[in-house]
């Protein structure tokens, strides 16, 4: 895989207080790809897909997206390129409601997706009636999914989502994996984690596992 | 003094870091306001009304500029550096914390202190005022040090004039309205806020309902103020400005601390030359404050714009909209003021509203991004700025 497509991650070390949490970890996401990334609690994996996002830096190696070196690319471009969905702090947003964060995107993103498609994403993800209430009166669900579908407006290249099912309803769920499908067909990457494999199974093409400081590639069934 | 002083601050900082044990700058404390106490019911009162406050903030500001290491970490050093200022940017942070459990423990304890000691009180209160007051904008001294090179000529400049004025009053003592300002309006603005803030003026976005008497007066004060903002990014940042429950109940203690201090100086028949700069301080003060908090990562606005990566220009548009809603917002006050306290002269509300405009495009124009411009655009904005207030002065 060239550094001109994708995501590659290479030879990864992150620390936190001293203590290596990744050592020389590889990972590779290719165009169109839908990938899962697993792990036991507490392994890092939140950590390392926020290095990825370019929330937190890390001490060496490589991570190039779409040929843009993390470490020197602008950050206006990196928004542009990888979009983030926390798995559960959604505090930054949650004073506006979901129609003023829509709004937000739609005119923050160049790419973005117009007004037609934000209705129409709202209608799949049953979001219709919490889109004037502020945010933080909604449940989590309601929430992860207002996040999820903010970030899918901005029609980033790679789409990072943390813990993406927990919390949904089986609906939602099976709603956001059609999703998921779709931008696979535009070219759009996936990279997501999740304590529920089994529910993501049938739609990924790669299987990452973190273990002990490193990311193993395994065989997706 | 300047050495026992460092060293004080030092282990208080050490003490401060360890949660657990906050013995020895309580002793400290406590045995320099023996002393006080003593001077102030043995000797010259004035030396500790006057003399003790100025010098521990100016010790504060020594200490600042010496201690070395990182800027964050100083500037959080110099928040823990004395019990009063403790744990906040914000002077007027401070007036609503100071009734925390810590605060109010210090308090007392010095407070009996004193009066073991037979001072009068309101020699006590006129003390623990001052020094409260004076020492409370340590922290935006220490802004202006950690601040960048570029900006901080024009901002030490604007301070300059806040301290001015603090100066006007703190030395016309023969009018003892400062005096009587730190006795009556801080307190005044406490109940104040206990009683009508928080249940009439503070949104409360969780589980209250729309009709609310808050959301409603949420809705007239900023809503119609918002939809003028046709930049919808501005817009957004704006928008989670106003209804983070901290920005709001600030700038409402800012309001009451306006109102307060002008029902004073009516109350006193102060010179309106006074109430002008005071005015107009208030303003740059706010536009500094605020500036200091989008900058310090405080609050959901800036989680926001971290999250995006929102670049400063826009979070500077943004301020300059909050700047001009909040010139506007101060003036109305006055005008109604004026309307209902005082006689109403046209000449002077004219005065104060040109001059909040030009204020307002000053604070624009010093948000120029052609750098080529802006260092020049700074100097020109600042030397307009003080050749109007000496004008005024004159």
């Amino acid at each position: 895989m060239t550094t001109g497509s994708g995501l590659i991650v290479r030879d990864f070390t992150k620390k936190v207080k001293d203590m290596k949490i990744f050592e020389s970890a590889q990972l590779y996401v290719e165009s169109g790809q839908i990938v899962h990334l697993g792990g036991e609690n507490g392994v890092g994996k939140t950590t390392f897909l926020r290095c990825v996002a370019g929330y937190e830096s890390f001490e060496e190696g490589d991570v190039f997206i779409l040929g843009y070196d993390l470490r020197k690319i602008r950050r206006e471009l990196l928004r542009e390129l990888i979009c983030f969905v926390p798995s559960d702090e959604f505090s930054f947003c949650d004073l506006l409601t979901p129609r003023e964060y829509f709004l937000f995107v739609r005119n923050f993103f160049r790419k973005s997706y117009g007004q037609n498609e934000e209705k129409e994403l709202v209608e799949r993800l049953c979001l219709e009636s919490y889109l004037d209430k502020q945010i933080s009166r909604l449940s989590f669900g309601t929430k992860k999914k207002v996040v999820f579908l903010a970030a899918l407006l901005a029609q980033p290249c790679l789409l990072v989502c943390d813990e993406i099912f927990e919390g949904l309803d089986s609906n939602s769920v099976e709603e956001i994996k059609k999703i998921i499908l779709e931008r696979k067909k535009t070219g759009g990457m996936t990279l997501f984690t999740t304590h529920i494999r089994e529910v993501a199974s049938n739609i990924i093409d790669r299987f990452y596992v973190i273990e002990e400081r490193k990311i193993l590639s395994l065989n997706k069934n | 003094m300047l050495k026992a002083y460092i060293v004080y601050y030092r282990l208080y900082n050490r003490f401060v870091e360890n949660e657990s044990n906050k013995l020895y700058p309580w002793l400290f404390s406590l045995f320099l306001n023996i002393i006080f106490a003593f001077i102030l019911c043995s000797y010259n009162k004035n030396i500790v009304l006057k003399i003790v406050p100025f010098t521990l903030f100016f010790l504060n500001i020594i200490v600042i500029s010496i201690e070395k290491g990182d800027a964050t970490k100083r500037f959080l050093n110099v928040v823990y550096t004395t019990p009063i200022s403790a744990r906040t940017v914000s002077y007027l942070n401070i007036i609503c914390r100071v009734f925390s459990r810590d605060m109010v423990r210090w308090y007392i304890l010095n407070i009996v202190v004193f009066f073991s000691l037979d001072v009068p009180w309101e020699l006590s209160v006129l003390y623990f005022g001052r020094t409260f007051a004076l020492l409370s904008f340590v922290p935006l001294i220490e802004y202006m040090f950690i601040s960048k090179v570029t900006v901080r000529i024009s901002k030490i400049l604007f301070i300059m004039f806040f301290y001015f004025t603090l100066g006007i009053d703190y030395f016309q003592i023969s009018k003892d309205y400062f005096d009587s300002f730190i006795f009556w309006g801080v307190p005044a603005s406490f109940i104040f806020h206990m009683i009508f803030v928080d249940k009439l003026l503070a949104v409360n976005y969780d589980g209250r309902k729309d009709s609310d008497v808050s959301n409603r007066l949420h809705n007239i004060l900023y809503v119609p103020f918002i939809r003028r903002v046709r930049d919808p990014i501005v817009r957004t940042i704006i928008t989670l400005f106003f209804r983070d429950k901290k920005n709001l109940h600030d700038f409402t203690y800012m309001s009451l601390f306006v109102l307060c201090y002008a029902l004073y100086l009516y109350k006193n028949d102060i010179y309106h030359l006074e109430f002008i700069i005071f005015y107009f301080v208030f303003v740059i003060h706010s536009f500094i404050h605020y500036q200091v908090k989008l900058k310090r990562r405080i609050g959901k606005v800036n989680r926001f714009l971290e999250f995006y990566d929102i670049k400063f220009c826009v979070i500077k548009k943004s301020l300059d909209y909050l700047v001009l809603f909040f010139n506007i917002k101060f003036t109305i006050l006055f005008a109604i003021m004026y309307v209902f306290f005082m006689d109403f002269k046209w000449l002077f509300f004219i005065k104060i509203w040109i001059y909040s405009l030009l204020f307002s495009c000053f604070s624009v124009l010093m948000d120029v991004r052609k750098r080529r411009y802006t260092s020049f655009l700074k100097y020109v904005c600042c030397c307009l700025l003080i050749g109007s207030f000496v004008l005024i002065l004159l």
